[in-house]
């Protein structure tokens, strides 16, 4: 657990860094300060990522393909800090946090079953229906990687961000497993998500 | 006729309200985040190289995302009106900037009015490029601000490649529907990225038995 910790920890920092450092290469594009508002149908999201799941687990071993769609999800996390960086500084309960995340994605996000051992999270699950990634898309049959990898490591990395920068969000730490991934418009995406209050100085 | 046409204006301005509201829609910034994102993914499988991913992109989304925006168009009905019966009353021309404008609003909502000034046509005569031209101004870009990267990264490609090549779908089969033999294509001529002062899209309509006037095409030389 310190392990993975420590390099949770690391990629955290480095995003960070990225969000506290980024200047864009295209500065007269800045979006209008509402912009938080602006939307675009989410059918559109499905015309791209279909294809690059379908690249990647067709091109890589299943762990190469999880480990990439992981490291999508999380980047996407950076680059929404980096460019909606007052959303950082809102305070927030863990649980209210994960719900936020809907607001940018038009999931429905529900926190289930919190496990506390004396007064710490250390375990809940989230439940999240009409998923980005699963729900709109046509999908690549009998591959065994789960297809919202990206989403899970974005819930991660959006709290962990947060919680890194805030320092005061408790649980201070999460990680997100994939329990099951919705099979049709009705059904529900279910995370596993161990919570840790280890703090490690940097 | 005037008349006439004023009335499928209104409806199509209240349709395309009616088909965004019903939508799911997901912010923008979101949106800009995981564009970036998947030109990153699979510019990691390129060893770092973000122009020869962006023709890999194109690859692979080209011919899915051809079908997903014909239904999207030609699937549905809003009010019991559909798109084909709206393209059918705005079939000239000059009255394209009308169905482009309105699929651009389906798709963003009223924010397309931050993102795109309203689309301008060129006739021939008046074109550089000697066919029928439309000009789709962009006045922000939430899917270049999100980057850090330099734009010579990108060669010949520019940022937002990926709405050039929807509005370049979209046309080309609307203009396939009205019957109107021409392959469209379209460059981001001016790019935020690029370090100019607004976006640009411009969409040329290629008749298809005159494909040498694409060689006169500077543009086409020197954007992918």
């Amino acid at each position: 657990m310190a392990d993975r910790i420590k390099s949770v920890y690391d990629e955290v920092s480095r995003d960070l860094n990225y969000i506290k450092n980024f200047i864009s290469t295209a500065p007269k594009a800045k979006p209008a300060p509402n912009y938080m508002q602006g939307t675009i149908i989410k059918a559109i999201t499905s015309i791209v990522y279909p294809q690059i799941y379908a690249y990647l687990v067709q091109h890589y071993s299943k762990e190469g393909a999880i480990r990439r769609l992981r490291v999508m999800g999380a980047r996407s996390a950076k680059y929404l800090y980096a460019i909606y960086p007052q959303s950082l500084r809102r305070k927030k309960n863990f649980a209210d946090v994960l719900k936020e995340i809907g607001r940018h994605s038009a999931e429905i996000v529900k926190v289930e079953k919190v496990v506390k051992v004396k007064k710490t999270v250390t375990s809940f699950l989230i439940k999240k229906y009409r998923c980005v990634f699963c729900t709109e898309t046509s999908r690549v049959e009998n591959v065994p990687v789960h297809y919202c990898y990206p989403s899970a490591a974005f819930f991660q990395n959006y709290y962990n961000i947060r919680s890194f920068y805030m320092g005061t969000l408790k649980p201070r730490f999460i990680s997100i497993d994939i329990d099951k991934t919705a099979e049709h418009d009705r059904d529900f995406c279910l995370y596993r998500v161990e919570a840790s209050d280890f703090y490690m100085e940097g | 006729m005037g008349l006439f046409n004023a009335f499928w204006k209104m409806l199509g301005n209240i349709g395309k309200r009616v088909f965004n509201r019903r939508e799911t829609k997901t912010s923008l910034y979101l949106f800009g985040a995981m564009h970036h994102t998947m030109i990153d993914t699979i510019a990691e499988t390129c060893d770092g190289n973000y122009e020869e991913a962006m023709d890999k992109l194109i690859g692979l989304v080209a011919p899915t995302s051809e079908e997903i925006i014909y239904e999207l168009m030609f699937g549905t009905a809003v009010m019991g009106v559909s798109f084909k019966k709206l393209a059918n009353k705005f079939s000239n021309p000059d009255q394209y900037p009308f169905l482009l404008d309105f699929a651009l609003y389906a798709i963003f909502g009223s924010w397309c009015k931050k993102i795109f000034e309203k689309t301008r046509y060129i006739p021939a005569s008046k074109s550089e490029e000697n066919v029928e031209t439309y000009v789709v101004r962009l006045k922000s870009c939430p899917f270049c601000y999100p980057t850090m990267l330099p734009p010579e990264k990108f060669g010949k490609h520019r940022f937002g490649k990926m709405i050039a090549l929807t509005i370049a779908q979209m046309s080309q089969q609307i203009q396939t529907y009205l019957g109107r033999d021409v392959t469209v294509l379209t460059r981001e001529v001016k790019c935020f990225h690029q370090g100019d002062p607004y976006g640009e899209i411009r969409i040329w309509l290629y008749p298809r038995d005159q494909p040498k006037l694409m060689d006169q095409n500077e543009y086409l030389q020197k954007i992918k």
